[in-house]
Protein backbone atom coordinates (compact mmCIF):
# COMPACT_ATOMS: atom_id res chain seq x y z
CA UNK A 1 0.00 0.00 0.00
CA UNK A 2 1.49 3.31 -1.05
CA UNK A 3 1.72 6.23 1.34
CA UNK A 4 4.02 8.39 3.42
CA UNK A 5 6.57 7.32 5.99
CA UNK A 6 7.21 9.81 8.77
CA UNK A 7 10.55 9.28 10.53
CA UNK A 8 10.99 11.11 13.81
CA UNK A 9 13.95 13.48 13.81
CA UNK A 10 15.04 12.48 17.31
CA UNK A 11 16.77 15.03 19.49
CA UNK A 12 16.48 17.62 16.75
CA UNK A 13 12.69 17.50 16.96
CA UNK A 14 10.70 19.77 19.25
CA UNK A 15 8.79 18.08 22.04
CA UNK A 16 5.67 16.37 20.79
CA UNK A 17 3.29 14.38 22.95
CA UNK A 18 -0.03 14.44 21.15
CA UNK A 19 -0.37 12.51 17.90
CA UNK A 20 -4.09 13.05 17.29
CA UNK A 21 -3.41 14.86 14.00
CA UNK A 22 -1.46 11.90 12.66
CA UNK A 23 -4.16 10.12 10.66
CA UNK A 24 -3.77 8.40 7.29
CA UNK A 25 -7.17 9.59 6.08
CA UNK A 26 -6.26 13.27 6.43
CA UNK A 27 -2.47 13.33 5.94
CA UNK A 28 -2.40 10.71 3.20
CA UNK A 29 -4.26 12.94 0.76
CA UNK A 30 -1.81 15.86 1.05
CA UNK A 31 1.13 16.48 -1.26
CA UNK A 32 4.59 16.48 0.32
CA UNK A 33 4.75 20.27 0.78
CA UNK A 34 1.31 20.53 2.32
CA UNK A 35 2.16 17.57 4.57
CA UNK A 36 5.36 19.22 5.81
CA UNK A 37 3.37 22.36 6.64
CA UNK A 38 0.49 20.54 8.31
CA UNK A 39 0.07 21.68 11.93
CA UNK A 40 0.29 18.81 14.42
CA UNK A 41 0.89 20.68 17.64
CA UNK A 42 -0.91 23.46 19.39
CA UNK A 43 0.71 25.92 21.76
CA UNK A 44 2.84 29.02 21.76
CA UNK A 45 4.74 27.91 18.70
CA UNK A 46 2.87 26.10 15.96
CA UNK A 47 4.43 22.75 15.27
CA UNK A 48 4.33 21.25 11.80
CA UNK A 49 4.82 17.72 10.52
CA UNK A 50 8.06 18.78 8.81
CA UNK A 51 9.47 20.14 12.11
CA UNK A 52 9.28 16.78 13.83
CA UNK A 53 9.47 14.23 11.03
CA UNK A 54 11.48 13.47 7.92
CA UNK A 55 8.96 12.75 5.17
CA UNK A 56 9.36 9.98 2.64
CA UNK A 57 6.97 8.43 0.13
CA UNK A 58 3.93 9.65 -1.72
CA UNK A 59 0.24 10.31 -1.06
CA UNK A 60 -1.68 7.13 -0.32
CA UNK A 61 -3.92 5.29 2.07
CA UNK A 62 -1.12 4.06 4.31
CA UNK A 63 0.84 6.16 6.81
CA UNK A 64 3.87 4.82 8.68
CA UNK A 65 5.33 6.54 11.75
CA UNK A 66 8.88 5.50 12.69
CA UNK A 67 10.98 6.15 15.76
CA UNK A 68 8.65 8.60 17.48
CA UNK A 69 8.25 8.79 21.26
CA UNK A 70 4.99 7.26 22.52
CA UNK A 71 2.52 9.79 21.16
CA UNK A 72 -0.95 9.99 22.67
CA UNK A 73 -4.14 9.79 20.61
CA UNK A 74 -2.50 8.38 17.51
CA UNK A 75 -5.20 7.65 14.92
CA UNK A 76 -7.88 9.27 17.06
CA UNK A 77 -11.19 9.71 15.20
CA UNK A 78 -9.62 8.10 12.14
CA UNK A 79 -12.14 6.88 9.56
CA UNK A 80 -10.17 4.98 6.92
CA UNK A 81 -6.71 4.04 5.73
CA UNK A 82 -3.90 2.22 7.46
CA UNK A 83 -1.72 3.67 10.22
CA UNK A 84 1.46 1.74 11.02
CA UNK A 85 3.31 2.75 14.16
CA UNK A 86 6.85 1.40 13.99
CA UNK A 87 7.46 2.38 17.61
CA UNK A 88 5.52 2.49 20.87
CA UNK A 89 2.19 4.31 20.98
CA UNK A 90 1.05 6.43 23.92
CA UNK A 91 -2.36 6.55 25.57
CA UNK A 92 -5.70 6.72 23.75
CA UNK A 93 -4.50 4.97 20.59
CA UNK A 94 -7.35 4.96 18.06
CA UNK A 95 -9.64 6.88 20.38
CA UNK A 96 -13.18 7.07 18.96
CA UNK A 97 -11.86 5.52 15.77
CA UNK A 98 -14.55 4.97 13.11
CA UNK A 99 -12.77 2.85 10.52
CA UNK A 100 -9.49 1.80 8.99
CA UNK A 101 -6.62 -0.12 10.43
CA UNK A 102 -3.95 0.65 13.04
CA UNK A 103 -0.96 -1.60 13.57
CA UNK A 104 1.54 -0.93 16.36
CA UNK A 105 4.85 -2.79 16.18
CA UNK A 106 5.68 -1.92 19.80
CA UNK A 107 3.60 -1.30 22.89
CA UNK A 108 0.51 0.86 23.41
CA UNK A 109 -0.63 2.85 26.43
CA UNK A 110 -3.93 3.02 28.29
CA UNK A 111 -7.45 3.13 26.83
CA UNK A 112 -6.68 1.71 23.37
CA UNK A 113 -9.81 2.21 21.23
CA UNK A 114 -11.51 4.17 24.01
CA UNK A 115 -13.37 7.46 23.74
CA UNK A 116 -11.71 10.76 22.93
CA UNK A 117 -11.73 13.19 25.80
CA UNK A 118 -15.23 14.48 26.42
CA UNK A 119 -16.96 11.61 24.63
CA UNK A 120 -18.63 8.50 26.00
CA UNK A 121 -18.12 6.52 22.80
CA UNK A 122 -15.08 4.41 22.17
CA UNK A 123 -14.12 3.10 18.77
CA UNK A 124 -17.08 2.10 16.60
CA UNK A 125 -15.40 0.30 13.72
CA UNK A 126 -12.04 -0.63 12.25
CA UNK A 127 -9.17 -2.72 13.56
CA UNK A 128 -6.30 -2.12 15.96
CA UNK A 129 -3.51 -4.64 16.33
CA UNK A 130 -0.65 -4.29 18.80
CA UNK A 131 2.34 -6.61 18.57
CA UNK A 132 3.55 -6.18 22.15
CA UNK A 133 1.75 -5.02 25.30
CA UNK A 134 -1.09 -2.59 25.99
CA UNK A 135 -2.05 -0.57 29.06
CA UNK A 136 -5.13 -0.60 31.24
CA UNK A 137 -8.75 -0.23 30.14
CA UNK A 138 -8.11 -1.53 26.64
CA UNK A 139 -11.32 -1.07 24.59
CA UNK A 140 -12.88 1.27 27.14
CA UNK A 141 -16.50 1.98 26.11
CA UNK A 142 -15.75 0.31 22.78
CA UNK A 143 -18.79 0.12 20.48
CA UNK A 144 -17.50 -1.92 17.56
CA UNK A 145 -14.46 -3.07 15.63
CA UNK A 146 -11.65 -5.39 16.55
CA UNK A 147 -8.64 -4.99 18.86
CA UNK A 148 -5.89 -7.62 18.99
CA UNK A 149 -2.97 -7.56 21.44
CA UNK A 150 0.02 -9.86 21.00
CA UNK A 151 1.47 -9.30 24.47
CA UNK A 152 0.02 -8.79 27.95
CA UNK A 153 -2.35 -5.94 28.71
CA UNK A 154 -3.19 -3.92 31.81
CA UNK A 155 -6.19 -4.14 34.10
CA UNK A 156 -9.80 -4.36 32.95
CA UNK A 157 -9.66 -4.80 29.20
CA UNK A 158 -13.12 -4.17 27.72
CA UNK A 159 -14.19 -2.03 30.67
CA UNK A 160 -17.75 -0.74 30.01
CA UNK A 161 -17.54 -2.23 26.52
CA UNK A 162 -20.76 -1.91 24.48
CA UNK A 163 -19.92 -4.04 21.42
CA UNK A 164 -16.99 -5.18 19.34
CA UNK A 165 -14.30 -7.81 19.67
CA UNK A 166 -11.08 -7.94 21.72
CA UNK A 167 -8.55 -10.75 21.23
CA UNK A 168 -5.83 -11.05 23.88
CA UNK A 169 -2.96 -13.41 23.06
CA UNK A 170 -1.20 -13.25 26.44
CA UNK A 171 -2.24 -13.31 30.05
CA UNK A 172 -2.54 -12.87 32.90
CA UNK A 173 -5.77 -10.97 32.33
CA UNK A 174 -7.13 -8.86 35.15
CA UNK A 175 -10.94 -8.58 35.21
CA UNK A 176 -11.83 -8.58 31.53
CA UNK A 177 -15.19 -7.13 30.54
CA UNK A 178 -16.00 -5.42 33.82
CA UNK A 179 -19.36 -3.68 33.40
CA UNK A 180 -19.52 -4.74 29.76
CA UNK A 181 -22.94 -4.66 28.11
CA UNK A 182 -22.29 -6.51 24.86
CA UNK A 183 -19.23 -7.57 22.91
CA UNK A 184 -16.70 -10.36 22.83
CA UNK A 185 -13.41 -10.74 24.71
CA UNK A 186 -11.25 -13.74 23.82
CA UNK A 187 -8.31 -14.74 26.02
CA UNK A 188 -6.07 -17.10 24.03
CA UNK A 189 -3.47 -17.69 26.75
CA UNK A 190 -4.29 -21.06 28.29
CA UNK A 191 -1.51 -20.86 30.88
CA UNK A 192 -1.76 -17.63 32.84
CA UNK A 193 -4.62 -16.82 35.16
CA UNK A 194 -7.64 -14.75 34.28
CA UNK A 195 -9.33 -13.12 37.24
CA UNK A 196 -13.02 -12.73 36.68
CA UNK A 197 -15.73 -12.04 39.23
CA UNK A 198 -19.10 -13.57 40.00
CA UNK A 199 -20.69 -10.93 37.81
CA UNK A 200 -19.95 -13.34 34.94
CA UNK A 201 -21.83 -16.63 34.66
CA UNK A 202 -20.17 -19.74 33.33
CA UNK A 203 -21.96 -21.31 30.35
CA UNK A 204 -19.62 -24.25 30.02
CA UNK A 205 -16.85 -25.68 27.93
CA UNK A 206 -16.98 -25.60 24.13
CA UNK A 207 -14.68 -26.75 21.40
CA UNK A 208 -13.96 -23.97 18.95
CA UNK A 209 -15.17 -26.29 16.18
CA UNK A 210 -18.65 -25.89 17.59
CA UNK A 211 -18.65 -22.08 17.63
CA UNK A 212 -18.88 -20.65 14.13
CA UNK A 213 -18.36 -17.09 15.32
CA UNK A 214 -14.85 -18.01 16.53
CA UNK A 215 -14.09 -19.29 13.02
CA UNK A 216 -15.27 -16.01 11.54
CA UNK A 217 -12.98 -14.09 13.89
CA UNK A 218 -10.14 -16.50 13.06
CA UNK A 219 -10.57 -15.82 9.34
CA UNK A 220 -10.58 -12.09 10.04
CA UNK A 221 -7.33 -12.38 12.03
CA UNK A 222 -5.81 -14.33 9.16
CA UNK A 223 -6.78 -11.60 6.70
CA UNK A 224 -5.02 -9.09 8.95
CA UNK A 225 -1.92 -11.31 9.29
CA UNK A 226 -2.43 -11.64 13.02
CA UNK A 227 -1.55 -14.86 14.87
CA UNK A 228 -4.16 -16.66 16.93
CA UNK A 229 -6.40 -18.01 14.19
CA UNK A 230 -5.24 -21.57 14.72
CA UNK A 231 -6.01 -21.43 18.45
CA UNK A 232 -9.43 -19.99 17.65
CA UNK A 233 -10.20 -22.84 15.26
CA UNK A 234 -8.80 -25.74 17.23
CA UNK A 235 -8.81 -24.78 20.92
CA UNK A 236 -11.27 -25.47 23.70
CA UNK A 237 -12.84 -22.55 25.49
CA UNK A 238 -14.78 -21.75 28.62
CA UNK A 239 -17.61 -19.33 27.85
CA UNK A 240 -18.60 -16.75 30.45
CA UNK A 241 -21.52 -14.36 29.98
CA UNK A 242 -21.91 -11.02 31.67
CA UNK A 243 -21.72 -8.51 33.13
CA UNK A 244 -24.77 -9.50 35.18
CA UNK A 245 -25.09 -6.00 36.56
CA UNK A 246 -25.36 -4.66 33.04
CA UNK A 247 -27.19 -6.14 30.01
CA UNK A 248 -25.58 -9.56 30.52
CA UNK A 249 -25.09 -9.85 26.75
CA UNK A 250 -21.31 -9.71 26.74
CA UNK A 251 -19.13 -12.79 26.47
CA UNK A 252 -15.65 -13.74 27.59
CA UNK A 253 -14.00 -16.78 26.02
CA UNK A 254 -11.17 -18.29 28.05
CA UNK A 255 -8.97 -20.77 26.25
CA UNK A 256 -8.53 -23.98 28.22
CA UNK A 257 -5.25 -25.89 28.49
CA UNK B 1 -24.98 -27.57 -38.38
CA UNK B 2 -23.43 -30.75 -37.02
CA UNK B 3 -21.37 -31.45 -33.94
CA UNK B 4 -19.86 -34.90 -33.58
CA UNK B 5 -22.57 -36.61 -35.76
CA UNK B 6 -25.36 -34.79 -33.94
CA UNK B 7 -27.50 -32.18 -35.70
CA UNK B 8 -27.62 -28.79 -33.99
CA UNK B 9 -31.03 -27.41 -34.91
CA UNK B 10 -31.32 -23.87 -36.24
CA UNK B 11 -33.46 -22.62 -33.37
CA UNK B 12 -33.11 -20.70 -30.13
CA UNK B 13 -33.61 -21.12 -26.41
CA UNK B 14 -35.96 -18.52 -25.04
CA UNK B 15 -35.00 -17.27 -21.60
CA UNK B 16 -36.55 -14.63 -19.40
CA UNK B 17 -35.76 -12.15 -16.66
CA UNK B 18 -35.41 -13.51 -13.13
CA UNK B 19 -33.78 -12.31 -9.93
CA UNK B 20 -31.07 -14.32 -8.22
CA UNK B 21 -29.31 -14.59 -4.88
CA UNK B 22 -26.29 -16.65 -3.97
CA UNK B 23 -25.93 -18.15 -0.51
CA UNK B 24 -22.72 -19.61 0.87
CA UNK B 25 -23.69 -22.48 3.15
CA UNK B 26 -21.03 -23.93 5.45
CA UNK B 27 -21.04 -26.73 7.99
CA UNK B 28 -18.72 -28.64 10.30
CA UNK B 29 -17.98 -31.31 7.68
CA UNK B 30 -18.27 -31.81 3.95
CA UNK B 31 -21.06 -34.29 4.58
CA UNK B 32 -23.20 -31.77 6.44
CA UNK B 33 -22.39 -28.96 4.02
CA UNK B 34 -23.58 -31.19 1.19
CA UNK B 35 -26.72 -32.24 3.07
CA UNK B 36 -27.57 -28.66 4.01
CA UNK B 37 -27.10 -27.39 0.49
CA UNK B 38 -29.24 -30.20 -0.90
CA UNK B 39 -31.97 -29.57 1.68
CA UNK B 40 -32.30 -25.85 0.99
CA UNK B 41 -32.69 -26.61 -2.73
CA UNK B 42 -35.57 -29.02 -2.19
CA UNK B 43 -38.83 -28.49 -4.06
CA UNK B 44 -37.29 -25.70 -6.11
CA UNK B 45 -37.34 -26.84 -9.73
CA UNK B 46 -39.61 -24.36 -11.47
CA UNK B 47 -41.49 -21.24 -10.47
CA UNK B 48 -44.48 -22.77 -12.24
CA UNK B 49 -45.13 -24.49 -8.93
CA UNK B 50 -42.34 -23.60 -6.49
CA UNK B 51 -41.47 -20.39 -4.64
CA UNK B 52 -38.00 -20.37 -6.21
CA UNK B 53 -35.68 -22.27 -8.52
CA UNK B 54 -32.61 -23.34 -6.62
CA UNK B 55 -29.61 -25.61 -6.94
CA UNK B 56 -26.05 -26.02 -5.78
CA UNK B 57 -23.79 -23.89 -7.94
CA UNK B 58 -20.42 -25.13 -6.66
CA UNK B 59 -19.01 -27.01 -3.72
CA UNK B 60 -16.42 -24.99 -1.83
CA UNK B 61 -13.48 -26.33 0.11
CA UNK B 62 -12.67 -24.96 3.54
CA UNK B 63 -10.19 -22.42 2.24
CA UNK B 64 -12.81 -20.66 0.14
CA UNK B 65 -15.60 -19.97 2.62
CA UNK B 66 -16.12 -17.02 4.99
CA UNK B 67 -15.60 -19.13 8.13
CA UNK B 68 -12.96 -21.56 6.86
CA UNK B 69 -15.29 -24.58 6.97
CA UNK B 70 -16.40 -26.77 4.07
CA UNK B 71 -19.35 -25.37 2.18
CA UNK B 72 -21.32 -24.89 -0.97
CA UNK B 73 -22.57 -22.02 -3.06
CA UNK B 74 -26.29 -22.23 -3.67
CA UNK B 75 -28.18 -20.01 -6.10
CA UNK B 76 -31.87 -19.20 -5.86
CA UNK B 77 -33.94 -17.63 -8.63
CA UNK B 78 -37.42 -16.09 -8.55
CA UNK B 79 -39.45 -13.98 -10.95
CA UNK B 80 -38.90 -10.75 -9.02
CA UNK B 81 -37.06 -9.38 -6.02
CA UNK B 82 -40.14 -9.48 -3.81
CA UNK B 83 -40.76 -13.17 -4.45
CA UNK B 84 -37.10 -13.92 -3.86
CA UNK B 85 -37.26 -11.89 -0.66
CA UNK B 86 -39.92 -14.27 0.66
CA UNK B 87 -38.42 -17.52 -0.62
CA UNK B 88 -34.86 -17.03 0.64
CA UNK B 89 -35.54 -16.38 4.35
CA UNK B 90 -38.25 -19.07 4.42
CA UNK B 91 -35.91 -21.65 2.94
CA UNK B 92 -32.96 -20.61 5.13
CA UNK B 93 -35.15 -20.66 8.23
CA UNK B 94 -36.72 -24.05 7.62
CA UNK B 95 -33.89 -25.90 5.89
CA UNK B 96 -30.62 -24.38 7.14
CA UNK B 97 -31.30 -23.04 10.61
CA UNK B 98 -32.67 -26.49 11.41
CA UNK B 99 -29.71 -28.31 9.90
CA UNK B 100 -26.90 -29.36 12.29
CA UNK B 101 -23.81 -27.09 12.38
CA UNK B 102 -24.68 -24.89 9.39
CA UNK B 103 -24.00 -21.21 8.84
CA UNK B 104 -25.20 -19.00 5.97
CA UNK B 105 -23.40 -16.12 4.28
CA UNK B 106 -24.02 -13.72 1.43
CA UNK B 107 -22.53 -14.99 -1.82
CA UNK B 108 -23.03 -11.62 -3.54
CA UNK B 109 -21.37 -9.25 -1.06
CA UNK B 110 -21.03 -5.70 -2.20
CA UNK B 111 -24.37 -5.77 -4.04
CA UNK B 112 -26.37 -2.80 -2.83
CA UNK B 113 -29.91 -1.64 -3.48
CA UNK B 114 -30.30 -0.12 -6.95
CA UNK B 115 -32.78 -0.47 -9.80
CA UNK B 116 -30.99 -3.64 -10.89
CA UNK B 117 -30.15 -5.12 -7.51
CA UNK B 118 -31.52 -5.47 -4.01
CA UNK B 119 -30.70 -6.63 -0.52
CA UNK B 120 -32.77 -9.47 0.91
CA UNK B 121 -33.09 -9.68 4.66
CA UNK B 122 -32.18 -13.10 5.98
CA UNK B 123 -30.52 -12.88 9.40
CA UNK B 124 -32.40 -9.65 9.95
CA UNK B 125 -35.63 -11.68 9.91
CA UNK B 126 -34.46 -15.00 11.33
CA UNK B 127 -32.75 -13.45 14.35
CA UNK B 128 -36.10 -13.15 16.10
CA UNK B 129 -36.07 -16.93 16.55
CA UNK B 130 -33.47 -16.10 19.20
CA UNK B 131 -36.24 -14.64 21.35
CA UNK B 132 -34.07 -11.85 22.72
CA UNK B 133 -30.96 -14.00 23.20
CA UNK B 134 -29.71 -13.37 19.66
CA UNK B 135 -26.46 -11.47 19.28
CA UNK B 136 -24.83 -9.93 16.26
CA UNK B 137 -21.19 -9.61 15.34
CA UNK B 138 -19.90 -7.11 12.80
CA UNK B 139 -16.63 -8.11 11.15
CA UNK B 140 -15.12 -6.09 8.33
CA UNK B 141 -18.38 -4.24 7.74
CA UNK B 142 -20.59 -7.33 7.47
CA UNK B 143 -23.16 -8.08 10.19
CA UNK B 144 -23.69 -11.68 11.21
CA UNK B 145 -26.56 -12.72 13.48
CA UNK B 146 -25.91 -15.43 16.03
CA UNK B 147 -29.07 -17.27 17.01
CA UNK B 148 -28.68 -19.59 20.00
CA UNK B 149 -29.76 -23.13 19.05
CA UNK B 150 -29.39 -26.48 20.71
CA UNK B 151 -26.04 -27.37 19.09
CA UNK B 152 -24.52 -23.95 19.75
CA UNK B 153 -25.24 -21.00 17.52
CA UNK B 154 -26.76 -20.59 14.08
CA UNK B 155 -24.73 -17.87 12.33
CA UNK B 156 -26.50 -16.14 9.46
CA UNK B 157 -25.55 -12.98 7.62
CA UNK B 158 -27.95 -10.09 8.07
CA UNK B 159 -28.81 -9.79 4.38
CA UNK B 160 -27.83 -11.23 1.02
CA UNK B 161 -27.48 -9.53 -2.34
CA UNK B 162 -29.99 -10.09 -5.15
CA UNK B 163 -29.39 -9.20 -8.77
CA UNK B 164 -31.23 -9.29 -12.05
CA UNK B 165 -30.46 -12.60 -13.73
CA UNK B 166 -31.67 -14.96 -16.43
CA UNK B 167 -33.87 -18.03 -16.12
CA UNK B 168 -34.93 -20.59 -18.65
CA UNK B 169 -31.88 -21.05 -20.83
CA UNK B 170 -32.27 -24.59 -22.12
CA UNK B 171 -31.23 -27.48 -24.32
CA UNK B 172 -33.31 -30.35 -25.67
CA UNK B 173 -31.31 -33.52 -26.04
CA UNK B 174 -33.00 -35.77 -28.65
CA UNK B 175 -31.78 -39.36 -28.52
CA UNK B 176 -32.67 -42.56 -30.30
CA UNK B 177 -33.96 -44.01 -27.04
CA UNK B 178 -34.37 -43.15 -23.39
CA UNK B 179 -30.99 -44.57 -22.33
CA UNK B 180 -29.10 -42.71 -25.06
CA UNK B 181 -30.88 -39.41 -24.38
CA UNK B 182 -30.41 -39.69 -20.63
CA UNK B 183 -26.74 -40.59 -20.94
CA UNK B 184 -26.17 -37.58 -23.16
CA UNK B 185 -28.13 -35.26 -20.86
CA UNK B 186 -26.08 -36.50 -17.90
CA UNK B 187 -22.88 -35.74 -19.78
CA UNK B 188 -24.18 -32.24 -20.44
CA UNK B 189 -25.07 -31.65 -16.78
CA UNK B 190 -21.68 -32.95 -15.69
CA UNK B 191 -20.00 -30.52 -18.08
CA UNK B 192 -22.06 -27.60 -16.73
CA UNK B 193 -21.60 -28.53 -13.04
CA UNK B 194 -18.13 -27.02 -12.52
CA UNK B 195 -19.11 -23.70 -14.16
CA UNK B 196 -19.76 -20.73 -11.90
CA UNK B 197 -22.71 -18.32 -12.16
CA UNK B 198 -25.11 -21.01 -13.46
CA UNK B 199 -27.36 -23.70 -11.99
CA UNK B 200 -29.49 -26.49 -13.45
CA UNK B 201 -32.39 -26.60 -10.98
CA UNK B 202 -34.25 -29.73 -12.10
CA UNK B 203 -33.71 -33.25 -10.69
CA UNK B 204 -30.10 -34.11 -11.43
CA UNK B 205 -30.19 -31.06 -13.70
CA UNK B 206 -32.55 -32.80 -16.15
CA UNK B 207 -36.27 -32.32 -16.97
CA UNK B 208 -38.36 -34.95 -18.68
CA UNK B 209 -41.63 -33.03 -18.56
CA UNK B 210 -40.70 -30.07 -20.71
CA UNK B 211 -43.61 -27.66 -20.88
CA UNK B 212 -45.25 -25.27 -23.27
CA UNK B 213 -47.05 -22.11 -22.26
CA UNK B 214 -50.81 -22.55 -21.79
CA UNK B 215 -53.15 -25.51 -22.02
CA UNK B 216 -56.57 -26.54 -23.28
CA UNK B 217 -57.64 -26.39 -19.61
CA UNK B 218 -58.40 -22.96 -18.20
CA UNK B 219 -56.69 -23.58 -14.86
CA UNK B 220 -53.37 -24.71 -16.33
CA UNK B 221 -50.91 -22.08 -17.51
CA UNK B 222 -48.28 -24.63 -18.49
CA UNK B 223 -48.75 -28.07 -19.98
CA UNK B 224 -46.78 -30.83 -21.65
CA UNK B 225 -44.59 -29.91 -24.60
CA UNK B 226 -46.52 -32.18 -26.98
CA UNK B 227 -44.38 -31.32 -30.00
CA UNK B 228 -41.48 -33.13 -28.33
CA UNK B 229 -43.38 -36.08 -26.84
CA UNK B 230 -42.39 -39.19 -28.83
CA UNK B 231 -45.68 -40.99 -28.14
CA UNK B 232 -47.68 -38.17 -29.76
CA UNK B 233 -45.72 -38.09 -32.99
CA UNK B 234 -48.67 -39.08 -35.19
CA UNK B 235 -51.24 -36.90 -33.40
CA UNK B 236 -49.54 -33.50 -33.19
CA UNK B 237 -47.41 -31.24 -35.34
CA UNK B 238 -44.26 -32.91 -34.06
CA UNK B 239 -40.85 -31.32 -34.00
CA UNK B 240 -39.06 -34.62 -33.57
CA UNK B 241 -36.80 -35.87 -36.31
CA UNK B 242 -37.18 -39.41 -37.53
CA UNK B 243 -35.66 -41.94 -35.18
CA UNK B 244 -35.90 -39.83 -32.00
CA UNK B 245 -37.30 -41.97 -29.19
CA UNK B 246 -36.78 -39.77 -26.12
CA UNK B 247 -36.00 -36.14 -25.29
CA UNK B 248 -34.56 -34.60 -22.16
CA UNK B 249 -34.38 -30.90 -21.39
CA UNK B 250 -31.65 -29.17 -19.42
CA UNK B 251 -32.76 -25.85 -17.97
CA UNK B 252 -30.00 -23.38 -17.16
CA UNK B 253 -30.44 -20.33 -14.95
CA UNK B 254 -27.54 -17.92 -14.77
CA UNK B 255 -26.37 -14.57 -13.51
CA UNK B 256 -25.64 -13.24 -17.01
CA UNK B 257 -26.29 -13.95 -20.69
CA UNK B 258 -22.64 -14.89 -21.08
CA UNK B 259 -22.79 -17.39 -18.22
CA UNK B 260 -25.88 -19.05 -19.70
CA UNK B 261 -24.37 -19.16 -23.21
CA UNK B 262 -21.10 -20.63 -21.92
CA UNK B 263 -23.03 -23.31 -20.04
CA UNK B 264 -25.20 -24.08 -23.08
CA UNK B 265 -22.26 -24.65 -25.35
CA UNK B 266 -20.45 -26.74 -22.71
CA UNK B 267 -23.61 -28.83 -22.42
CA UNK B 268 -24.08 -29.20 -26.18
CA UNK B 269 -20.47 -30.21 -26.69
CA UNK B 270 -20.69 -32.88 -24.02
CA UNK B 271 -24.08 -34.21 -25.11
CA UNK B 272 -23.39 -34.64 -28.82
CA UNK B 273 -22.34 -38.05 -29.98
CA UNK B 274 -23.49 -41.53 -30.90
CA UNK B 275 -27.19 -42.13 -30.25
CA UNK B 276 -27.98 -38.43 -30.07
CA UNK B 277 -29.81 -37.41 -33.22
CA UNK B 278 -30.23 -33.71 -32.51
CA UNK B 279 -29.82 -30.92 -30.01
CA UNK B 280 -32.67 -28.47 -30.03
CA UNK B 281 -33.96 -25.80 -27.66
CA UNK B 282 -37.29 -24.70 -26.24
CA UNK B 283 -38.90 -21.47 -27.30
CA UNK B 284 -42.34 -20.00 -27.55
CA UNK B 285 -41.89 -18.01 -30.72
CA UNK B 286 -40.31 -15.17 -28.79
CA UNK B 287 -43.44 -14.33 -26.79
CA UNK B 288 -42.25 -15.40 -23.35
CA UNK B 289 -38.78 -14.07 -22.79
CA UNK B 290 -36.53 -11.37 -24.08
CA UNK B 291 -33.31 -13.40 -24.07
CA UNK B 292 -32.85 -15.56 -27.17
CA UNK B 293 -29.91 -17.94 -27.32
CA UNK B 294 -29.51 -19.07 -30.96
CA UNK B 295 -27.89 -22.50 -30.87
CA UNK B 296 -25.83 -21.81 -33.99
CA UNK B 297 -24.54 -18.55 -32.51
CA UNK B 298 -23.72 -20.24 -29.22
CA UNK B 299 -21.72 -22.86 -31.13
CA UNK B 300 -20.09 -20.25 -33.35
CA UNK B 301 -18.96 -18.42 -30.21
CA UNK B 302 -17.32 -21.65 -29.20
CA UNK B 303 -15.51 -21.95 -32.50
CA UNK B 304 -14.18 -18.42 -32.23
CA UNK B 305 -13.37 -18.63 -28.50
Amino acid sequence: MSGYTLTYKGDLAPALTNGSAIRPDTLGALDATALANFAIGRGRRPLRVGDAFAIDGEPGKSLTVCGAPPLDQLGARMESGCLIVDADAGDDLGASMRGGLIHVRGRAGHRVGGPVSGSDRGMTSGQISIERSAGAHLGLRMRGGLICVGGPCGASPGYRMMAGTIVLACGPVDHPGLEMRRGTIICLDAVHDVSIGANFGEDGRFDAAQMTVLHLIAVRLGALNIDGGEALRRGSFCLLSGDRFELNKGEVWLRLP
Amino acid sequence: MHCNLTIIENTFAEAFRMWASRLIVTAASERWARLAARQVCGYATSVIGCDAEAAVELTLDAGNTPDGRPGAAVMMFALNAKALGKAVPNRVGQCLMTCPTTAVYDGLPGVSKTDDSARINVGETLRFFGDGYQKSKVLDGRRYWRVPVMDGEFVVEESVGAVKAIGGGNLLVCGVGQAEALGAAQRAVDAIAPLSDVITPFPGGIVRSGSKVGSRYKTMFASTNDEYCPTLRSRVDTKLRDGVGAVYEIVINGLSETAVAVAMRAGIEAACGNGVIAISAGNYGGSLGKFHFQLHEVMADMASA
